[in-house]
Order: structure tokens, then C-alpha cells, then sequence
């Protein structure tokens, strides 16, 4: 498993080299806080999905780029993530794009960036 | 959820800013008055599909309408679909003969499936009327292709630029999207092709209505409570922001650069593409919630309906707060001059030019929404309700909480005409995790080996539902206080007559008996205020 900083920069996740990305907070989880995983798409075949869970398989959303001109990048999302999938500051995610007839590891061109957040209370 | 459940959440539901009783309200399509309005609805798009191509309530030239103008990735993708369904409402209104007509919204969160009136004739676009216009491109290209190019003709200069910044400098290039010809590769892409034939339309069917787990998830309480947790109405941060990306022009097209918010990235987007069968339908061709010619489809206007009853929802909690709900300064004012030039209103003619700044309130349309999920945010907190008499302070011990009633109050209490109920205030701790519905029974002086009770018990006060995963930050603090009105049962408080000097007792037990009790924070009892 790859251990990370909370940016994971563009180009470092090699495709085949593992499955799941282990992301870190900024900071310690406050009470008010909400955590995100924002991620930034690449350009992505017409239908295809990012769908990102935790390491062990719980739904975190699939990103279903909608109204991108072909061949344009599908833009950031943010998936907000339930407290208790993070233990210690971290969280494994699992990300997956869907091709016909099933669903394969994203390559970095892909999946540009993806990085742990938190959305504080005002 | 039972009534009593409501009656106690309700509660916590608050009127919020008053506002004057709008003239028309979009119900829930699941509602009694939602059915009604899909009578009509499905009138008005049957008078729309007679219409003559040339027309511009004709329903496929309205579809047209958000292929040219729609805003997604932005953040006028809110106030611009606002606009575009109201003068979609007031066409229904018009030709369905309904005066009272407004658009029924589709709560996916509450209902994780397709309507089953909109499997009915009209309102699915794979209805044998929508046959002679669809059945095929070819058919399709000369029913409308020749007006769409006079339309096109006789566009203004201004609309022709707004045009060209989403990539269409003449008909040609709208044409290859509704297609799917790639001038670059040379070649048609099936699952670029806005057009669907009658048959492949929609992927959801009568039998196969509801949405897959992830399209449920993308929908779920979870999702949508943090869609509205944003307090900006724009932060460059899009997990900061209720809206998508500021960019110079509605028409800018989504690229690397646009940050969706959650709710547009996700619940909005998924639901358009499943709906059109992008997943089981790979590599396409795909139906016509997918693209821009989605309106073809008449899911599409109570998919946004809700969308833009989220953004209401929003709006008002941000009232609540007592926070700004629209862009601040210089930046309301770019976001309000925007031009919007292509509506079609209600009367069967063009708008022409009016601005985003117009549509940014309900009253434009004079409409409100029937409550949906996500409403309870809106409400202020449950303190605000509190009895203006001092109430009764109890205490809690062994997750059971007592407080002594005087005799006379607990008298006014159980007077037949007495005016109002006691009401407990009882503060829980708000669930963690991910299950959809946590609700919880309220018992009133049950003996200790009362676990779970039915809603006709003489214990029982009510349920306290809790909607989703609460997000931290969704209202003032981790805590939630309902209010809850005491029962009027003489049986409760037989025994409680019979010795005074014992308190009253109140327990809180996970309704059915699943899962595990709450930790009871605090308990008061006291009169309402009259
Ligand atoms: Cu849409």
C-alpha cells in the first residue's frame, strides 16, 4: 500500500502499483469538522465512472461525469466521507473506472489528484 | 415514518423566516396532490408533442433549449435551471388547462427509484407517441432540423456569441453533438449522440425502476446532508461551496479546471446518467437523460424540480443562520447581470434577454415546496421552541431521566380540554455512521421491563427520527434537543396520581428494537407556551 501526504501530486500513483491510496488529514479531526475526499479527474472515455470506496469496501460515491464535452477533463469533485472510516488521521480508499463488461485500477492520467480534506463548522 | 413520528419531528421543523404563502406549491410526486399533478403534467407534454416543430413550446424545441443555454459545472446551474423550469411550469399550466398546475419533485433520497406514474404513456420518452418524431435519426433530423435552422437563422448576435463560447459557431457543430460525429476522429461515437431512439431512450424500466446501490449511495442522506452543509454560496474550494465552479460565462463548458460541487457532482449527475443507462448500457448508445437533449425525457423536470427544491432548502437554512445565500459584493453582481437569452415562456413566445439576477427567487414564479428531505435543516434549533415557562429541569441516571411535575400542571396535562400538552425536551446525542433512518421511542413512566412498544402503548410519546448521518457542523452543535408533547393517557399517569412526590419517568428505545439505545444527555418537562 502507498503511504501518502494529504496532496497526492499528479503522476505519482502508477497505475498497476497498487490498488488502494492510503490518504492523511491536514490535521487532526475536529468536532466540527467534515471530512472530504476531493478528487480531480482527468479525461475519462464517454460513460465511464470513478468509483472510490474504503479499503474495505464501503461506498464513499461514484462520479458520473455529466455534460463534458468529448475528450475534456472531467474537473474535482468532493465526496464527503463518514468520520468513522478514518482511524488515526488516515484513510484507505480503493478507486475503480468502469469499462464495459467491468471495472479496472485508473491510471494517473485519469485520476489527476486526489487528496483527504476537512470542511471546518462556521 | 409513523404520524406520531412526524409529530415530533415536526417540532423541530420551524417555520423559519415567514414568508407570504407562495400561489403555487410543487408537491412530492408520491403525495395525493403530487398524482394529481401528473395528470396534468402528462396533458401538457402530450399538447407539447402536437405542437409544430417550429413552435417553440414544442417538446422537443424545448429540450433544445437546454442544449443551447444549459450552465453545468458553474455556478449558475442552479438559478439558470430555476428559470428554465418555471417558464416550463407555466407552459404545462397553459396547455394542460390545469391553473393550479405546478411540477411535482422526485425526493431520491426518500425514494431511491423512478416514480411509478412516470412509466405512463407520456411521461416516459419511450411511449409510442413520441414515435413519429423519434424513431429513428433520420426521422428525427426532418422533424426538426429544418425549423431548429431557421430558429438558428434568426438568432441575435448576442445569443450567436453565447453560443460560440460553448463551442457552436453554426448549426453544423450543434448538429454533430445531437449526432454524435466527431469532426476531429471523422467518425460517428454512438455514446456521444444526444439523440435516442424511442425504444432506447430511457434504461429504467416498469420492471427495473429502481436506482443501483451506487446512484442510491450518490442520493443517500449522507451525500445530500453535505451537499448542504456548505455555508458559502461560492468558495474556490468546492467542498466549501454550495455551488459548482465561477467561471466568466454561463455557456463555459466543464473541463479540468471546474470543481463540482457535491450536489451537482454527484446526486445530480449520477441520476442523469443512470437513468440513461451509462454503467449497464456501456459504451452506449445511451438514453436521453445522459446529455444535453435530456429534457426529452419527462424525468428530467422533477429530477431538477429537486434540485432546485435542494437549493431552496439551502437558501433558507442560510436565512436561518442568518449567513449570506447569494454571492457577496462585486461578485452579485456578475452573478445576477449574467444574460439568460433563450428561455421560452409560458405564452408560446421567446423571453428574450433577461438576466440571471431575475430568477433567483421563488417569488418569480410564485411557487414553494411541499417539505422533503432535508428540510429539518432548515428548521431553528429545537431550543428556539422551547415553553416560555420555566420547565422542570430532571436528571439522568442509568439512561432513564426523571423530573418532579406539580400536581396541578400534571392535572392541566391530562385535562380533556385542557389547552396544551407538556412538552419534554429531550436532548440526544446526534447518530454517527451511515444508516439512512435512526429513530427512537419515546416511553413515558413504562415499567422497567417495557423495551419496545407499539404506537397505540399508553407509554408511548413518540418517535424522534434522525435523518441520515448527521453531519458535525449541520446545526449548532453535536447535540440535538427535541421537543416532544407528553402523551394525554391517563394509564401512563395513573400511578404518578396515586404517589405524587414520584417523578415522572422518560426513556428513549431504538423503535422495533434494533440497534442500540441512545445515551440520554438531558430531559426538562414544562408547559407550552400558549
Ligand atoms: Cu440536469
Amino acid at each position: 500500500m502507498l503511504l501518502l501526504a494529504a496532496v497526492w501530486p499528479a503522476g505519482c500513483f502508477a497505475a498497476e502499483a497498487s490498488k488502494d491510496v492510503e490518504l492523511s488529514l491536514p490535521r487532526p479531526l475536529g468536532p466540527g469538522d467534515t471530512a472530504i475526499v476531493e478528487i480531480t479527474l482527468g479525461a475519462l472515455g464517454r460513460g465511464q465512472e470513478v468509483s472510490v470506496t474504503t479499503a474495505s469496501g464501503m461506498p464513499l460515491g461514484t462520479i458520473s461525469p455529466f455534460g463534458l464535452r468529448a475528450g475534456a477533463d472531467a474537473g474535482t469533485y468532493a465526496l464527503p466521507v463518514p468520520k468513522e472510516t478514518i482511524k488515526d488521521g488516515r484513510l484507505s480508499v480503493h478507486l475503480s473506472i468502469s469499462q464495459p463488461g467491468g471495472s479496472r485500477t485508473p491510471t494517473a492520467l485519469e485520476v489527476r489528484g486526489i487528496a483527504l480534506k476537512l470542511a471546518p463548522q462556521r | 415514518m409513523t404520524s406520531a413520528a412526524l409529530a415530533a419531528a415536526g417540532t423541530m421543523l420551524p417555520s423559519g423566516p415567514s414568508r407570504a404563502a407562495a400561489k403555487y406549491r410543487r408537491y412530492n410526486v408520491t403525495s395525493a396532490e403530487g398524482q394529481k399533478m401528473l395528470a396534468s403534467y402528462a396533458k401538457g407534454v402530450a399538447a407539447m408533442l402536437q405542437l409544430p416543430a417550429s413552435h417553440p413550446q414544442n417538446w422537443f424545441r424545448n429540450a433544445f433549449i437546454h442544449l443551447m443555454d444549459c450552465p453545468h459545472g458553474n455556478w449558475w446551474f442552479y438559478v439558470w435551471h430555476r428559470g428554465y423550469l418555471g417558464y416550463f411550469e407555466q407552459s404545462i399550466r397553459a396547455l394542460s388547462g390545469d391553473d393550479n398546475f405546478a411540477l411535482p419533485y422526485w425526493d431520491w433520497t426518500e425514494l431511491p427509484e423512478i416514480p411509478a406514474g412516470m412509466f405512463d404513456g407520456v411521461l416516459t420518452p419511450a411511449d409510442k407517441a413520441y414515435q413519429p418524431f423519434t424513431a429513428n435519426l433520420a426521422v428525427f433530423t426532418s422533424f426538426i432540423k429544418p425549423a431548429l435552422t431557421d430558429y438558428w437563422n434568426g438568432l441575435s448576435k448576442d445569443q450567436r456569441g453565447q453560443l460560440a463560447i460553448r463551442g457552436y459557431k453554426s448549426i453544423d457543430d450543434l448538429w454533430n453533438d445531437v449526432t454524435g460525429f466527431s469532426p476531429s476522429a471523422k467518425a460517428g461515437i454512438s455514446g456521444n449522440e444526444a439523440f435516442a431512439t424511442t425504444c432506447a431512450s430511457r434504461y429504467l424500466s416498469r420492471d427495473n425502476p429502481k436506482l443501483d446501490a451506487k446512484t442510491a449511495y450518490d442520493v443517500s442522506a449522507f451525500v445530500i446532508m453535505a451537499g448542504l452543509l456548505p455555508t458559502d454560496f461560492y468558495n474556490s474550494d468546492n467542498y466549501l461551496s454550495f455551488t459548482s465552479s465561477r467561471t466568466a460565462s454561463h455557456n463555459d463548458q466543464p473541463n479540468g479546471t471546474t470543481k463540482f460541487s457535491t450536489l451537482e457532482g454527484l446526486p445530480h449527475n449520477k441520476v442523469h446518467n443512470y437513468i440513461g443507462g451509462v454503467g449497464p448500457l456501456d459504451p452506449g448508445p445511451y438514453g436521453n437523460m445522459t446529455n444535453f437533449l435530456s429534457p426529452v425525457d419527462p424525468i428530467f423536470f422533477l429530477h431538477h424540480s429537486n434540485m432546485d427544491r435542494l437549493w431552496d432548502v439551502w437558501t433558507r437554512k442560510q436565512q436561518r443562520l442568518k449567513l449570506p445565500y447569494l454571492p457577496e459584493g462585486a461578485d452579485l453582481k456578475t452573478f445576477s447581470d449574467e444574460p439568460f437569452l433563450f428561455y421560452a415562456d409560458g405564452k408560446g413566445g421567446y423571453v428574450g434577454p433577461s438576466k440571471a439576477g431575475d430568477y433567483i427567487s421563488t417569488d418569480r414564479f410564485d411557487y414553494d415546496y411541499a417539505p422533503g428531505f432535508g428540510e429539518n435543516i432548515v428548521g431553528p434549533p429545537a431550543v428556539a421552541a422551547a415553553p416560555r415557562a420555566k420547565p422542570q429541569q430532571g436528571s439522568v441516571k442509568a439512561n432513564t431521566g426523571t423530573v418532579k411535575i406539580p400536581g396541578e400542571a400534571l392535572e392541566a396535562h391530562l385535562a380533556a380540554a385542557g389547552p396544551q400538552p407538556l412538552m419534554a425536551q429531550i436532548t440526544l446525542p446526534r447518530p454517527t455512521g451511515y444508516s439512512t433512518v435512526r429513530e427512537f421511542d419515546i416511553l413515558v413512566n413504562a415499567p422497567p421491563g417495557v423495551t419496545q412498544v407499539a404506537a397505540d402503548s399508553p407509554y408511548y410519546a413518540g418517535t424522534i427520527a434522525f435523518f441520515g448521518s448527521m453531519m458535525p457542523g449541520m446545526v449548532m452543535s453535536a447535540d440535538a434537543t427535541f421537543a416532544v408533547p407528553l402523551p394525554k393517557k391517563q394509564e401512563a399517569f395513573a400511578a404518578l396520581r396515586a404517589a405524587p412526590n414520584q417523578p415522572l419517568s422518560i426513556r428513549v428505545v431504538p423503535s422495533g428494537g434494533i440497534g442500540a439505545a441512545p445515551t440520554l444527555k438531558a430531559l426538562s418537562v414544562g408547559p407550552l407556551r400558549q
